[in-house]
């Protein structure tokens, strides 16, 4: 027992270190996904609370967080130096790419809003 | 005693052959006539009709019924027909132009009628179809009329020229080159030839006038017949654009060969009967419902009223219905066709028929007298002994002076329908009821002049025996068109029954036995109600005579259930019953503050997020700082702040399609800013890169 969270104490603290030596940039992108899951996982709660009557709002506001989440993803594996595939991709380009999308996803989420 | 007899003999071989006409009611031109037509022809403000030509029509017609035209609307109608004569028209309008100032009396100082005879001539001299002569030959007559000095240059070529037109079989053709011909052109081409040969005087060859005659009789023998003697052209093998229908062609036939008799100096071998069946013809379509027809039927009367091959004489019956109970007397008329007095006639009337055509023996033929005041021949009917019914009467009209007499059509013999009225009697009328084996009965004699109401009472092995004699005012049996009893139950539900008739009583007898089924088996109370009618019969009867107690055993199961009865159409279509209408509930909403508590628990990420920011060291260090590319980076950024402000008022409240506009526009500017901010960060982070 006390080897089990002690192992779990190093494998944490490992995590850590090594999670410090990635640049700033891809922390606020962390940082930011986390934001996003967090506002989603509060609107299920709401929901299993109040009951899910205007449906079409729920949804849209779920995804909405959900898809803006996995766009910084997708950005973050495209900024990453560490990352073989898209050496040549010039960060810039995918900044814009990530701009553009979120355009794209928050008008549909307006419409689907109601 | 014979000279009458040998008189009467020689009328009837000068009337022409005999000819049974029968009883349409035709009645002469009347005042219903003249209103029908002030109401038919309605002159707009300005007091033109229409066309020039549906004026001229609308004009004659009044002239002829003698309508007033003195109105000062048709002062302006002058006026523009003499505006139309001094301007270039075609010859058609300038013959109904010419027409109508001579029907209306215009003043003719301000006309100039040596151009319109000029050209008038020219256009006979350059005619090429049947339709310009005859306008133009129109106008130049109308102009003669009017006291001009007229001269038609070549009489003689004119006359060649329609005659060169006609067929063989009497019809005309318009034109050289159409091949159809038709009677409706025939009587259009003989009134032109009429006119030409008023306007040339004696200088038309005889031998050719007599050629036209000829024709005359061939287009007459295409007369067509009806039953009672009513005769009338038609066209047949013409084309559908041409065809005219038999008014117009019948009119057409009419005008002109009343217009060529009147310049025929030999009598046109035409018959007085035929002259009579063109006239019924027109009279009998009574009052006509357009003004086209209108102006053919009179105009054509018109022109049989005064023509020069014999007047026809209508007889009419200015009332059909006789009532012996009143002593009406059998009243006749006998006028020309627009109802003005004929010369000295005697009526007679021949015969008397039955509906079956067979005669009244106890008749003789009677002559009528003459009332001169009333210009009515009467009969009084009282002594003539004829009982009620439904006769056809045989007239004979022969005209008292015997140079006269071939002046005037008057048919040969001319049947027509009367009813003759009166009061039927009513007797030995009773009810009663007797037990199945006629043992016993008890009668109840009926008066049926007093209001009185019997009541019986009767159960199913009894019979109800209703009987009555019908006489007529002269003491015969008398046979109704209609005699029913019917037996009227509390409920409604009504039996029929039709008695039966035996030498001169007619009498019901109503077993009830065998009709307990026919009447569901309802016991109650029936009212009895008879009905007698008959067309001849004044005092026909539709009373209820009283009731009847019926007693009837119980309905079995398996009976028949009275029909329903009809529901009181208030009740049925009357207003319903209201409806009240039931709305989806409501969704339940959560409360308020639980809501409005959640949107603040969602802005709790957001601000840590803001505060994981801070954390992380972030910094605007990459933030471009010379003068251009900084405005780049604020425009940029100003840019998708744009983008989201507008999607807030996409929701709040703009619709998708300005959305999108918009859109549309901070786009473009969007990708452009954006382009030169992330090139230049990039091309700066190259150049860190480099060094």
């Amino acid at each position: 027992m006390a080897k089990g969270t002690n192992d779990a104490q190093l494998l944490i603290q490992s995590l850590r270190k090594a999670y410090a030596s990635t640049p700033t940039s891809l922390k606020i992108i962390d940082l930011y996904v986390v934001y996003a899951v967090a506002t989603a996982l509060i609107q299920v709660a709401y929901m299993a609370m109040v009951g899910s009557f205007p449906f079409n709002s729920f949804l849209s506001g779920v995804l909405s967080c959900v898809g803006t989440a996995v766009l910084a993803v997708c950005l973050r594996i495209q900024v990453n130096k560490d990352n073989k595939e898209f050496k040549d991709l010039p960060p810039e380009r995918a900044f814009a790419d990530f701009v553009l999308c979120n355009l794209v996803l928050h008008l549909v989420i307006m419409n689907f809003l109601g | 005693m014979a000279k009458p007899l040998v008189l009467h003999l020689l009328l009837l071989l000068i009337c022409g052959s005999a000819l049974l006409s029968s009883g349409s009611v035709i009645h002469p031109i009347s005042d219903a006539h003249r209103s029908a037509a002030t109401e038919l022809f309605v002159p707009a403000a300005d007091g033109s009709f229409g066309s020039l030509e549906e004026t001229y029509e609308a004009l004659r017609t009044f002239q002829i019924l003698g309508v007033d035209r003195s109105s000062a609307k048709f002062e302006g109608t002058c006026k523009t027909v003499s505006e139309k004569l001094s301007s270039p028209t075609t010859t058609k309008d300038l013959y109904h132009a010419l027409k109508i100032t001579a029907i209306l009396g215009c003043r003719t100082e301000s006309i100039e009628f040596d151009g319109i005879t000029s050209r008038l001539q020219t256009a006979v001299k350059d005619a090429s179809s049947l339709l310009e002569l005859y306008y133009s030959l129109g106008g130049l007559l109308t102009v003669k009329e009017q006291g001009k000095d007229v001269i038609l240059s070549d009489a003689d070529g004119t006359f060649q020229a329609i005659k060169a037109l006609s067929q063989s079989d009497g019809r005309w053709r318009y034109d050289k080159d159409s091949t159809g011909s038709s009677a409706f052109a025939a009587g259009i081409a003989l009134e032109a030839l009429a006119s030409v040969v008023s306007l040339a005087g004696s200088d038309i060859d005889q031998s050719k006038i007599a050629v036209v005659r000829k024709d005359i009789t061939k287009l007459f023998d295409r007369i067509k017949r009806y039953d009672d003697g009513t005769l009338y052209f038609d066209e047949k093998n013409v084309d559908p654009d041409q065809y005219k229908g038999p008014l117009a062609t019948s009119a057409s036939i009419t005008s002109g060969v009343t217009a060529f008799a009147a310049v025929s100096s030999e009598k046109l071998n035409i018959g007085g009967e035929k002259i009579l069946g063109l006239a019924k013809f027109f009279l009998s379509i009574g009052i006509p419902g357009t003004a086209k027809d209108f102006f053919y039927q009179i105009n054509s009367l018109a022109s049989l009223e005064n023509n020069r091959i014999s007047i026809p004489l209508v007889l009419s019956l200015p009332a059909t219905v006789l009532s012996l109970t009143a002593k009406d007397q059998l009243k006749v008329e006998v006028t020309t066709v627009f109802g003005s007095h004929a010369p000295s006639l005697a009526v007679s009337l021949l015969k008397v028929l039955t509906p079956d055509s067979k005669e009244v023996t106890s008749f003789e033929k009677k002559e009528l007298e003459y009332d001169p005041e009333n210009r009515i021949h009467f009969l009084d009917l009282s002594p003539l002994k004829i009982d009620v019914g439904k006769y056809s009467l045989i007239f004979k009209v022969s005209v008292n002076d015997p140079e006269g007499a071939d002046l005037y059509a008057t048919g040969d013999q001319i049947i027509v329908t009367a009813f003759l009225t009166g009061f039927i009697k009513v007797d030995k009328a009773e009810i009663a009821v007797s037990d199945s084996d006629a043992a016993s009965e008890s009668v109840q004699k009926l008066d049926l002049s007093k209001d009185s109401l019997i009541s019986l009472s009767a159960n199913h092995l009894q019979k109800l025996r209703l009987s009555l004699q019908l006489t007529t005012p002269l003491g015969h049996s008398f046979k109704p068109h209609q005699m029913v009893v019917k037996l009227r139950h509390e409920s409604k539900v009504e039996h029929l029954f039709v008695p039966e008739t035996s030498s001169r009583q007619y009498k019901l007898v109503l077993n009830f036995l065998g009709l307990v089924e026919k009447f569901y088996y309802l016991s109650g109370r029936y009212e009895i109600e008879l009905a007698v009618g008959d067309a001849v019969m004044e005092n026909s009867i539709l009373r209820s005579i009283g009731s009847i107690e019926l007693d009837l055993p119980e309905a079995p199961e398996k009976a028949a259930k009275p029909p329903a009865q009809p529901v009181d159409p208030l009740s049925r279509f009357g207003p319903k019953e209201e409806i009240s209408h039931i709305f989806r509930a409501p969704e339940k909403r959560p409360p308020q503050e639980l809501s409005l508590g959640f949107m603040g628990l969602t802005i709790l990420p957001l601000l840590a997020f803001l505060i994981g920011l801070l954390r992380i060291g972030v910094n605007f260090k990459g933030f471009p700082t010379s003068a251009v590319p900084a405005t780049f980076a604020i425009l940029f950024h100003g840019g998708i702040g744009a983008v989201l402000l507008l999607y807030v008022l996409f929701w709040l409240k703009l619709d998708l399609f300005t959305t999108l506009k918009a859109l549309g526009f901070l786009g473009v500017f969007l990708l452009f800013v954006g382009h030169r901010t992330l090139s230049y960060l990039a091309s700066t982070s190259a150049k860190q890169k480099a060094a």
